[in-house]
């Protein structure tokens, strides 16, 4: 397959040219090579729509990065650079163009500089999490890392598609934390932002913006070059863990448990709180279900029924803080007292400690690994009690709420109301995809994301089409409501970006007018989250 | 004070112990794999289920390393693989579910390797399972998992220890219907067996 709009001669000749700069070894081209690059979890697997490269590329040090660019440039080559290309559920390693050379990074995976003194590091985009972390550990280096789950991606790969971690708030947010970029642009040239931008700066990985308009988000979910470096700040060791949680016995007690939570997240006193509705467990039964199937959901009265019958509290949070132990045992009493004192009949459990560094034994036993830095793949490991029937992949919604309890409701009903009729398992396997037990993910720690995910078959393409309309659905649906996807698959990227519409979608336009500049040729990822190429545009 | 590796080699000992006489009683020859067959560092295998036990239990046989896992690869990965293959002659052969070998896939893809041959094995809903195969003809030539019943475990342990090396680029794929109704019903998601080697195009 070659790129669209290529000849066989300009395509041979830019394999040539790729060849020359990274060496025969690294340039894929057999199909058995080229299908490591299908996306695993595409709704179009298998089908004429799925987006496929034509070959892959992998260069070894920037300098090479610079060589594929400028010969993209020459033959015009849509390439489409990957960290490590672990980007499951938001589009893997496959391009939103068909056609595309696969510009692979995994081989710059160089760990420049980790300093446990001032807490930053400087990374290469082939570095995963496991990598990071054995490059801390291994040399008793007192920082954490924060990691998604699963943890075998990159961080800048991961930052750059505003993905997520599990610790303390202000590095939960990769993007956010990040400080710093080297970026070869499409024209070849290298280019530095923030202080690293100052040659010989000392404070590249730690002071965000140097001077002048800041640059840094055009290459985050964008198309603008190749990053080949970032900074990014580090949560310092911290000496102990704690977690407890939060029990709440009435439906409307949401609401001032959100806001307590608010409060002492936004003021530093707790890191992630985690979300739950004890009632999911009982989702799938049939005497619940038609309470779940009902217009607008269950009132107060028959959701409190249902939690009496069952024993069960109506929402949990677990808690979670980090600290010196006394802070945090003295933090969790506060905690403690001010939600007693907010929510009547609240109650709390204790969790688990840990005081660091924790022994490899401790280390295992961890039940929820992010939480405290450490990277894994548990996440894969089939079947569980709320996953009886693995799925084959998946594709997430989404959708970014403020973060109320008010607004957990609002969103509850209007999704479950628009998914309603639906027949498709959620990849969590009890109940519908959305309904009066959904709970936000608390990631971000400014907003909640009300995310589900949807269950991609590699052998039932009309499961996936009916999922893809599902999706499209909650798109248009959270859009008329004010709530926008923060992340999306290639599938939906053009969907999702046309609700950002204000003003007759001048951030689009804003985004394509500086695309048409900075790449006049379009080589760069063409099509991601909704910028494409001049030549390629839909008017 | 054992940590969880340890604890897992010392049941993997246990086991393989305890499935002597079994095997022995089946009257399967036993041999070391040749040398001019891809020379396995080990065998993974997951220990949830019979079928994989099987597996590895002929795979002991052959003489070779096994490890047994539970789902999860982190360990495997971190522990082991990750300081194996700078080697690039390691090569590594398992029985486990499809979400265990698609971790073991992309994580050997950063390390210039690749799933060289598989067996998708998937139960139907009469009992009996389909065996559907991808890898060097060579292999294919000698796989048939329907010939043996429900004992298609050791056979795939004896394909994946003989594979040879000459050859293990032509790849071709092919189906292989198995009506092996009986054996131990204890896996739902499909299981694969696999031969993860260096990528074919760099072994020259």
């Amino acid at each position: 397959m070659n790129p669209p709009g290529v000849s066989a001669g300009d395509f041979a000749a830019a394999m040539a040219a790729f060849k020359e700069a990274v060496g025969e070894a690294h340039v894929f081209t057999s199909d058995e090579d080229v299908a490591l690059y299908r996306d695993a979890y595409d709704v179009q697997w298998g089908l004429p729509g799925e987006r496929q490269a034509s070959a892959g590329v992998a260069p070894t040090t920037v300098e090479q990065v610079q060589k594929v660019v400028a010969a993209a440039n020459r033959y015009r080559i849509p390439i489409y650079p990957i960290a490590t290309g672990m980007n499951l559920g938001y589009g893997g390693s496959a391009p939103n163009l068909s056609g595309s050379v696969v510009l692979d990074l995994k081989l710059l995976n160089r760990v420049i500089e980790v300093d446990d003194k001032r807490h930053f590091a400087i990374l290469e985009p082939g570095v995963s999490y496991f990598d990071f972390y054995r490059h801390v550990q291994d040399r008793g280096l007192k920082v954490w890392i924060d990691c998604p789950d699963p943890g075998w991606g990159s961080p800048i790969g991961n930052a750059l598609d505003h993905g997520v971690g599990y610790t303390w708030y202000g590095y939960r947010d990769h993007f956010y934390s990040h400080c710093g970029m080297e970026i070869v642009l499409p024209n070849g040239e290298l280019m530095r932002t923030g202080m690293g931008a100052l040659p010989g700066s000392k404070t590249w990985g730690e002071y965000h913006y140097g001077v002048g308009p800041y640059v840094d988000g055009l290459f985050s979910q964008g198309n603008f070059g190749v990053v080949t470096k970032m900074g990014f700040h580090l949560f310092p060791q911290p000496e102990a863990y704690r977690s407890g949680t939060v029990l709440v016995p009435r439906r409307q007690d949401l609401v001032a448990l959100v806001d307590e939570m608010n409060y002492l997240e936004h003021s530093g006193i707790i890191g992630q709180p985690n979300y739950g509705c004890p009632l999911r467990m009982v989702a799938g039964e049939p005497a619940v279900l038609p309470l779940l199937a009902k217009p607008g959901g269950p009132t107060d009265a028959e959701f409190e029924a249902l939690a009496s019958a069952h024993r069960l509290p109506c929402w949990s949070c677990e808690v979670q803080l980090y600290g010196p132990a006394k802070g945090i045992e003295a933090n969790w009493e506060y905690v403690k007292a001010r939600l007693a004192a907010a929510i009547p009949g609240a109650s709390f459990e204790d969790g688990l400690t840990y005081e660091f560094p924790i022994t490899a034994e401790q280390r295992l036993k961890v039940p929820h690994k992010p939480s405290l830095g450490i990277p894994n793949l548990e996440l894969f490991r089939s079947r569980s009690a709320l996953n009886p029937n693995p799925s084959e992949g998946h594709v997430w919604f989404s959708p970014v709420i403020p973060k109320s309890g008010e607004a957990i409701f609002e969103a509850q009903r209007v999704f479950a109301d628009a998914v309603r009729g639906v027949d498709i398992p959620t990849i969590f396997g009890r109940g519908p995809a959305y309904g009066p037990f959904s709970t936000p993910s608390t990631w971000m720690f400014r907003a909640f994301v009300l995310i589900t995910g949807w269950p991609i078959s590699r052998s039932n393409p009309d499961q996936n089409r009916r999922v893809s309309e599902a999706l499209r659905k909650l798109v248009q649906v959270g859009a008329e409501h004010g709530w926008g996807e923060y992340r999306t698959p290639p599938a939906f990227q053009d969907d999702v970006v046309k609700t950002y519409s204000y003003n007759n979608h001048a951030l689009l336009r804003f985004q394509e007018t500086l695309k048409d500049a900075v790449d006049p040729n379009g080589i760069i990822s063409a099509g991601r989250y909704g910028i494409w190429p001049k030549h390629m545009r839909k008017s | 004070m054992a940590n969880r590796r340890q604890f897992i080699q010392r049941g993997i000992a246990i086991s393989a112990a305890s499935m002597v006489p079994m095997i022995a009683g089946a009257g399967l020859p036993t041999r070391p794999a040749r040398t001019d067959n891809l020379v396995l560092a080990k065998i993974v295998f997951d220990r949830d289920f019979a079928d994989c036990r099987l597996f590895a239990q002929q795979a002991a046989r052959r003489g070779v390393s096994v490890h047994a896992i539970s789902g999860d690869v982190t360990d495997l990965w971190y522990d082991d693989l990750y300081h194996r293959w700078k080697d690039p002659q390691v090569t590594i052969a398992g029985l486990t579910t499809v979400s265990s070998l698609f971790c073991l896939e992309r994580l050997a893809w950063k390390c210039d390797r690749r799933v060289i041959f598989r067996t998708d094995h998937v139960r139907r809903p009469d009992g009996g399972v389909d065996h559907a195969l991808y890898g060097p003809e060579t292999l294919l030539k000698r796989a048939n998992p329907a010939r043996y019943g429900t004992f298609w475990p050791r056979h795939m342990a004896q394909l994946v220890t003989s594979c040879p090396v000459q050859g293990a680029a032509a790849v071709r794929a092919r189906t292989v219907v198995a009506s092996a109704r009986g054996g131990v019903d204890d896996w739902v998601e499909p299981l694969a067996s696999w031969i993860i080697a260096l990528n074919p195009r760099l072994r020259s």
